[in-house]
């Protein structure tokens, strides 16, 4: 009975990040997965479409870090009143911290209209938020996102 | 004469020689029987090479014009730890044809209707696929696994387990 209540507890933790492309290659001495050419990646509202997607594995194989590269546009919601559409250069997704880093990127807050441009913004899901980090000032925008 | 005594003695070492060689020779039934490198028994087989290296079974196993034909072959690799099933397997020369394939390694599962094995460079390539692995499972157009087990593909659609 435990062990029922322990699959299904992992089972309704999981999810799915479907992924499309025309290349994909794996190595298992590397732990990685590289997909290239129209990558298109969507998991419930969220979409990231580029050039190239890398997704490193730990130690237990599980997915820990999803890199995007080349012309990478994305529409990610943090909740159903904070969804963000942009461009950046690469996004680079810590699925341990849930931190979003775009670096050279462009985010507009659907809800809203406010749009935010920085060399780096750092979006998070476990504590909602939309850092901008900038290059050369110390510049530091928060967006607060109402739960 | 003293010629003579020379031949004498030099007989007489190629006929002692032998013998004093062969004072320590202790003759070992082992290490004349030479172990098998393939048992077949009832379907079932064994691959040695010093130790069992692969073992499994097959419903059917002949011979057409230059090829080796298995039906239902299922194959173990006990040093690789690599499975493998097909339900038509044809070996000729360096290649190994099979439809109707799946494979298995420490790494993943492999299904596909058609694969191509090729002995000298260890590749194999085949069609359409699905691929399950702990974390993963794809579908895709063609793929090919090298000898490090690494996977290229085309065409494909890739689900990855994430944790909320």
């Amino acid at each position: 009975m435990r062990w029922i209540l322990i699959f299904l507890f992992v089972y309704v933790n999981a999810a799915e990040l479907k992924i499309i492309s025309k290349f994909f290659n794996y190595d298992p001495n590397k732990q990685i997965s590289i997909f290239k050419e129209d990558v298109n990646a969507t998991k419930e509202k969220d979409n990231i479409l580029c050039d190239e997607l890398i997704v490193y594995f730990d130690k237990n194989k599980k997915a820990k870090k999803i890199v995007a590269k080349g012309n990478v546009r994305f529409v990610i919601s943090l909740d159903k009143n904070s969804t963000y559409k942009g461009k950046s250069e690469i996004l680079i997704y810590n699925l341990e911290k849930g931190d979003i880093i775009l670096n050279k990127g462009k985010i507009v807050k659907i809800e809203t209209n406010e749009s935010v441009k920085g060399d780096k913004i750092v979006l998070n899901r476990i504590n909602k938020s939309a850092k901008v980090i900038g290059d050369k000032k110390p510049v530091e925008i928060i967006i607060k996102v109402n739960e | 004469m003293g010629k003579i005594v020379l031949f004498f003695i030099f007989i007489l070492i190629i006929i002692v020689y032998p013998m004093l060689i062969s004072y320590n020779y202790k003759p070992s039934l082992e290490k004349n029987i030479k172990k098998p490198e393939i048992v077949i028994d009832k379907g079932d087989f064994y691959i040695y090479s010093k130790i069992l290296e692969k073992k499994g079974n097959f419903n059917k196993f002949y011979l057409e014009k230059n090829s080796y034909i298995a039906l239902d072959l299922y194959v173990k690799d006990l040093i690789k730890k690599e499975e493998y099933k097909g339900k038509k397997t044809i070996f000729k020369d360096n290649l190994v044809k099979a439809k109707d394939v799946w494979y298995k390694n420490n790494e993943i599962e492999l299904i596909t209707n058609n694969a191509v094995y090729n002995k000298t460079k260890k590749l194999l390539r085949g069609g359409k696929f699905k691929l399950y692995a702990t974390n993963f499972r794809g579908f895709g157009d063609e793929f090919l696994i090298d000898k490090n087990k690494k996977i290229d593909a085309k065409n494909i659609i890739y689900y990855l387990k994430v944790e909320e």
